[in-house]
Order: structure tokens, then sequence, then C-alpha cells
């Protein structure tokens, strides 16, 4: 993705990066301006920031319980920014969470915190033992599963977005293809036909693996801690 | 599609730089706020229902009380009556007795006053009696030796 990218002080930034930035920018400003000031009584947007909270607390509160709704800003964080990166589709760009490396340093982020929950919560000690259960033999095999957990989620996150995208560039190159084919200058049939195709790529398709991503961080967290 | 070491990096420093963002400035304040609201809410609806309670007991003290003044009015009222009316009666009773004293007196005052006049009369018819027959007989009657027998005659007669 390299090639992609913008060279600045002769450091060549590639798009994903760029992407990222832009997309922070973004959300900080949003968040800023929204939540200058809370009103008692909510009208407008701060209607939209409590239910996005609430609702965030409340899916961390039902998948994980009580004890761990301290993680909910970093579910909410990885689900506000996993939806922007997939969403920004939409508006032409290559969503970043097709480049390996980025759904890869999300997946590492959420590895790190599964197993420091882990260890914080049941002391190194009985972690460690952890993986020789049931019993000492599967050790390498409870070794695999754990190592394999940042791979499948990045691997799945990446996978999906990039097929998406492929698929949705597919079809655009086949349907300029056919207005070729029928001596149109205009892409007439690409101004229609992908619609349905962006909207089940883009948008049905990113809001499921941003779900499905911090879903699994969830259940990952809860489960490897109490083990 | 290679792994792009400097891209990891930057993407997990992204990552936490709206993590720690987010959480300061977005997922705490609107939790604590929504928190603050919702203690708030329920502080005040439950203070609420305290004095909604009081209120309510307040109000049918009061009902209670009214309702006893009522009635210790009405008693009031009625032993008063009572009273009245047992003073007025012993009034006319004292009256009627009063009354009826007097007309007694006045009864024995005219029987005494009658019994007087008849006593008179007799003296007098005596006395005429004793003049006309002195006169008759030109004999002077002794008064007092013949005053009981007319006396008597005359008792007989039934003046």
């Amino acid at each position: 993705m390299a090639e992609n990218g913008l060279m600045i002080l002769g450091i060549n930034i590639p798009l994903s990066i760029l992407i990222q930035w832009g997309v922070m920018v973004f959300i900080i400003v949003l968040v800023t301006v929204l939540t200058k000031r809370l009103e008692t009584i909510p009208h407008g947007s701060q209607i939209w920031i409590e239910l996005i909270v609430e609702k965030i607390n409340d899916l961390v509160r039902a998948n994980m319980g009580e004890k761990f709704i301290g993680f909910a800003p970093y579910i909410g964080t990885i689900m506000i920014y996993i939806l922007m990166l997939n969403l920004i589709g939409l508006l032409g760009l290559r969503p970043p969470t097709t480049d390996y490396s980025v759904a890869l340093a999300l997946a590492l982020i959420s590895f790190v915190l599964i197993h420091a929950t882990a260890i914080k919560n049941n002391g190194l000690r009985h972690y460690l033992k952890g993986y020789s259960e049931p019993f000492p033999l599967l050790l390498p095999l409870n070794i695999i599963e754990r190592v394999v957990v940042p791979v499948s989620l990045s691997l799945r996150l990446f996978g999906n977005m990039l097929a998406g995208v492929i698929i949705v560039e597919l079809i655009y190159k086949g349907l300029s293809y056919l207005s070729n084919m029928v001596h149109i200058k205009l892409p007439l049939f690409a101004a229609l036909i992908p619609i349905p195709f962006h909207i089940y790529f883009d948008i049905f398709d990113g809001i499921i693996q941003m779900f499905i991503f911090s879903m699994l961080t969830m259940i990952f967290i809860k489960t490897t801690s109490e083990h | 599609m290679e792994i792009s070491i400097p891209v990891i990096v930057v993407t997990i420093m992204n990552t936490l730089v709206l993590y720690f963002f987010l959480k300061k400035k977005f997922f705490v304040p609107v939790t604590d706020f929504m928190n603050e609201r919702k203690n708030k809410i329920e502080n005040d609806i439950n203070n609420a229902q305290l004095q909604l309670a009081e209120s309510e007991k307040l109000k049918k003290e009061y009902k209670e009380k009214l309702m006893n003044a009522d009635d210790e009015g009405k008693k009031i009222i009625h032993s008063h009556k009572l009273k009245a009316e047992e003073i007025s009666e012993d009034i006319i009773l004292k009256a009627k007795k009063e009354a009826e004293l007097i007309i007694e007196r006045a009864k024995i005052d005219s029987e005494r006053e009658k019994e007087r006049a008849k006593d008179e009369i007799k003296n007098e018819i005596i006395n005429l009696s004793i003049m006309t027959a002195s006169k008759l007989i030109n004999e002077e009657l002794d008064l007092n030796k013949h005053h009981e027998l007319i006396k008597d005659f005359i008792e007989k007669v039934g003046v």
C-alpha cells in the first residue's frame, strides 16, 4: 500500500495511515463539538450521544458483566473507530482495514488486552497454569489457541473488508466494460447498479465486521480471564 | 500483501490516542453525566413520594381534627341548649310557684278581710239590735251582759 501514500518531509506515509488520521480528526472534532455542554434535559444531538454511550455500556454489561464495565470505553472506541474506517469506503476511499497491517494492529491491541486482563485477574502463576489444562499434553494446542486469536480476529476483518472492496471494484470494472460494449461514453450502468452492492459490502459488511470484532474481543477478554 | 511494522505501530498509537481521548472526553463524562442525572431523578422521585405520603397523612389528620371540632361544637351547642331549657323551665316553675303563693296569700287576705267584715257586721248588728231593743223596752241593756246572748242568737240565725 505504500505506493499509494503521500511523501511528507521525505517520509512516505501510506494511505491507510492518512485515512486513519483523517478519521481521528473527524471523530475528535465531532466529539469535542457535541459534548461541549451537556444539558440535564437532552435535546437534539445530545440524545444521540447518550444513546450511543448507553448502548455501548449496555452491550459491554450484557456480554462481559458488571465486573468488566471498565472496558466499555475501549470497546466503544474500537467500535466507533472500526466502523468509521470501514464506512470510509462510501466516500470512494479504500477502507484502511483492507490493509492487513492495520487490521493486525487492532487485533494486537485486543490480544494484549485479553492476556493482560487474564494475568491481572488471575496472577501470573495461575495464568500460566491455564496453558496446561485440562492436562499438560494439551500445552502446545493451548498455546496455538491463544496465539491464533489475533490472527483470526485480524484476518476476519481484513479478509471481509478486502473481499468487499474487490467485489465492488470488479462490479465497477464490469459495468464500465458493459458501457463500452454498448458504445456509451458515460458510465451509465455504473451510476445506479452498484448502490445495492455498496449497501451490502460497505455498510452492512462494515457494521457486521465491526460488531464481530468488538464482540469477540469482549468474549475473549471475559473467557480468558475467567477460565 | 506484506506486513508493514511502521503501519502497525502507527495504527496502535492512533487507536490508543483515540481511546484515551474518547475515554476522557466522551465515555466517562457522558456516563457520569447520565448516572448523575439518573440518581438525581431517583432522589427527586423518592423525595416526592415521601412528601406526598406525608401530606396525605397530614390531610387525613386535619380532616379528622376538623370532624372532631365539628362534633365538639355540636356537643357544646347541644349541652348549652339543654342547660338553657333547664334554666327556663326552672324559671317558669319558680314563677308559677310564686304566682300560686301570691294568689294563696291574696285568697287568705280576702278571707281574713271577709271574716273581719263579717265580724264588724255582726258587731254592728249586735249594737244595732241592742240599741233597738233598749229603745223598745226603754231600758238600758247592759252591753256587756247581753252581748253574749245576742251574739249567740245571731249565730243561730246564721248571719
